[in-house]
């Protein structure tokens, strides 16, 4: 499960792995700009297309395409049927699910392209807080030690039939979130302890990035022009 | 006579209470001499993680001083205490925090202010030393237990510190795993000095590394001695809920059933063999007259 999200799996030698991160983060948030702008849904649709299709370009074996395309388009199925219901309108929900479908398909690309501690590194040089960096990096790491947790949990309580019906299913799960939330304080306060030895005084460190290529600078740079062409060319239909 | 060496750490009538009332550890007189390799043996819940974390400032005695080489604990500023001494817990995901193996050993050395190349150059030695160099680009939730247990023993390393202290090392480890870190901080130990202090209930190994135990129990220090002082009392054992060595006990029935004259008690597979080479004519006698 842990596979689902978060971490880099493409081959790092690929053109698009090898990129800088800042430039692939450019090239993420224009794509999103994109999608977000559009005042139809057919250039939030292109963007998902060209973002899946970049899943196989970049080498990704389809058993690990699969869970997360399955994923995209629940969501984005489960968004249009709401919407659907709420608004009363089709076109209204498609649009919303192109939206959501193309900025998760980007999300999906940058996380298989580059490491997290890259993203974030990426994300810094963008002046975002650092307090919100830093509750990313430690979100990340932990999803992986909770989802682990979980799993524990959930086989120890399988092997003594504490998923047999649905009364129990649901008492199972309720005691298992419980039992992951009291971990999870407990972790945290471990964790406190770990980084205050190692002489955190409330300010994460991080990696410096390397300078960027002038081919890197020269996709950055590309990268928002496109998209801005594309949204005057074909995203202000319907406005 | 062979000059002692410096105190590096002196607690005195150390005593820590729970708030629920709790005295993990009560009125204990501890001391670490630099280069000396002690393991505060005990079974669980016999005060010994708690006691680590008094060592370390991580939890505030309510009775009792702690001296860290020349200087009380209290008065020590963060940043130069943690150079001095490092830690490692017990649970390595407690203390690996950053996404990749490099990120999380380069935490404690950008923290210091270093630069990139001197924060490098700490990595690299670090993973090096603990045979993990080849890991470095990994992501951490990647690697296996042992592997983990390693990069984190990296990250303390990376901090350059004089004193190791570190909570159950060897927890969890399968038997190569746990001889392969108890020969690293052997290691580390001998070759490049560092004092290390460890808490573990792992009694086999012990004897080959450990030149001091001290062994509590009910938050309290029952004895404090060499290996074969400490193994050669049955009855403080038996209070402490430890046993001997599996090869310290086959030699012990030895003596005690068969009534070999075994000269002291071997506690390692080569003092036994060496023991065993000896006493083979007279038990080869033995069974001749029989």
């Amino acid at each position: 499960m842990s596979d689902l999200f978060l971490g880099a799996q493409a081959p790092r030698t690929g053109t698009l792995a090898r990129l800088d991160p800042r430039t692939k983060l450019i090239g993420a948030l224009s794509l999103s700009g994109l999608s977000l702008c559009s005042q139809n849904p057919a250039p939030a649709f292109a963007v998902a297309g060209v973002c899946l299709g970049g899943l196989f370009f970049i080498g990704l074996p389809w058993r690990m395409i699969r869970p997360r395309l399955t994923a995209l388009l629940g969501m984005t199925a489960v968004m249009v049927l709401l919407q659907a219901w709420a608004a009363r309108s089709l076109s209204q929900a498609l649009h919303l699910g192109a939206r959501a479908c193309g900025c998760a398909s980007v999300l999906l690309l940058l996380g298989l392209l580059s490491p997290a501690d890259q993203v974030l590194a990426a994300l810094r040089w963008m002046a975002v807080p650092e307090i919100f960096l830093e509750i990313v990096s430690l979100m990340h790491r932990y999803a992986f030690v909770l989802i682990g947790r979980a799993r524990d949990i959930v086989a120890a309580q399988w092997v003594r039939l504490g998923y047999c019906g649905i009364k129990r299913s649901l008492s199972s799960m309720a005691v298992m979130e419980g039992a992951l939330v009291i971990g999870s304080v407990d972790q945290a306060f471990a964790v406190f302890d770990a980084m205050h030895v190692r002489g955190y005084t409330g300010r994460m460190p991080a990696s410096p990035l390397p300078e960027m290529s002038p081919a890197d600078w020269a996709a950055a740079a590309l990268a928002p022009l496109v998209c801005l062409a594309a949204y005057v060319k074909f995203g202000r239909i319907g406005a | 006579m062979k000059a002692e060496s410096e105190l590096v750490i002196d607690a005195v009538g150390l005593s820590v209470a729970y708030p629920n009332g709790v005295q993990a550890v009560d009125g204990v007189n501890f001391q670490a001499r630099a280069g000396e390799f002690i393991a505060l043996l005990g079974s669980n819940g016999s005060g010994k993680t708690t006691l680590i974390k008094a060592l370390v400032r991580l939890l505030k005695p309510s009775r009792g001083t702690i001296r860290i080489f020349d200087k009380e604990l209290d008065v020590w500023p963060a940043k130069e205490l943690y150079q001095r001494v490092g830690v490692v817990f017990q649970n390595p995901d407690d203390q690996l925090f950053a996404s990749t193996v490099e990120e999380d050993a380069a935490f404690g050395p950008r923290n210091l202010g270093l630069t990139q190349a001197q924060t490098l150059e700490r990595v690299e030695q670090a993973l090096l030393s603990v045979g993990a160099l080849s890991l470095r680009g990994r992501q951490v939730h990647e690697l296996s237990f042992g592997e983990k247990k390693r990069v984190a023993v990296a990250g303390a390393l990376a901090m350059r510190p004089a004193i190791l202290i570190l909570d159950e090392p060897t927890a969890g480890l399968d038997p190569a795993g746990e001889r392969r870190m108890l020969e690293l901080l052997g290691r580390l130990n001998g070759e490049e000095g560092l004092t290390i202090v460890m808490a573990t209930h792992y009694v086999d190994l012990l004897p080959l590394f450990a030149r001091r135990l001290c062994v509590l129990n009910r938050g309290r220090i029952l004895k404090t001695g060499s290996p074969a002082d400490i193994f050669g009392d049955g009855r403080l054992l038996s209070d402490a809920d430890l046993r001997l060595p599996h090869v310290a006990g086959l030699m012990e029935e030895f003596k005690r059933c068969d009534g070999a004259p075994i000269e002291g008690l071997p506690l390692t597979t080569v003092e036994a063999r060496r023991e065993l080479r000896r006493l083979l004519p007279a038990l080869e006698g033995a069974h001749d007259e029989r």
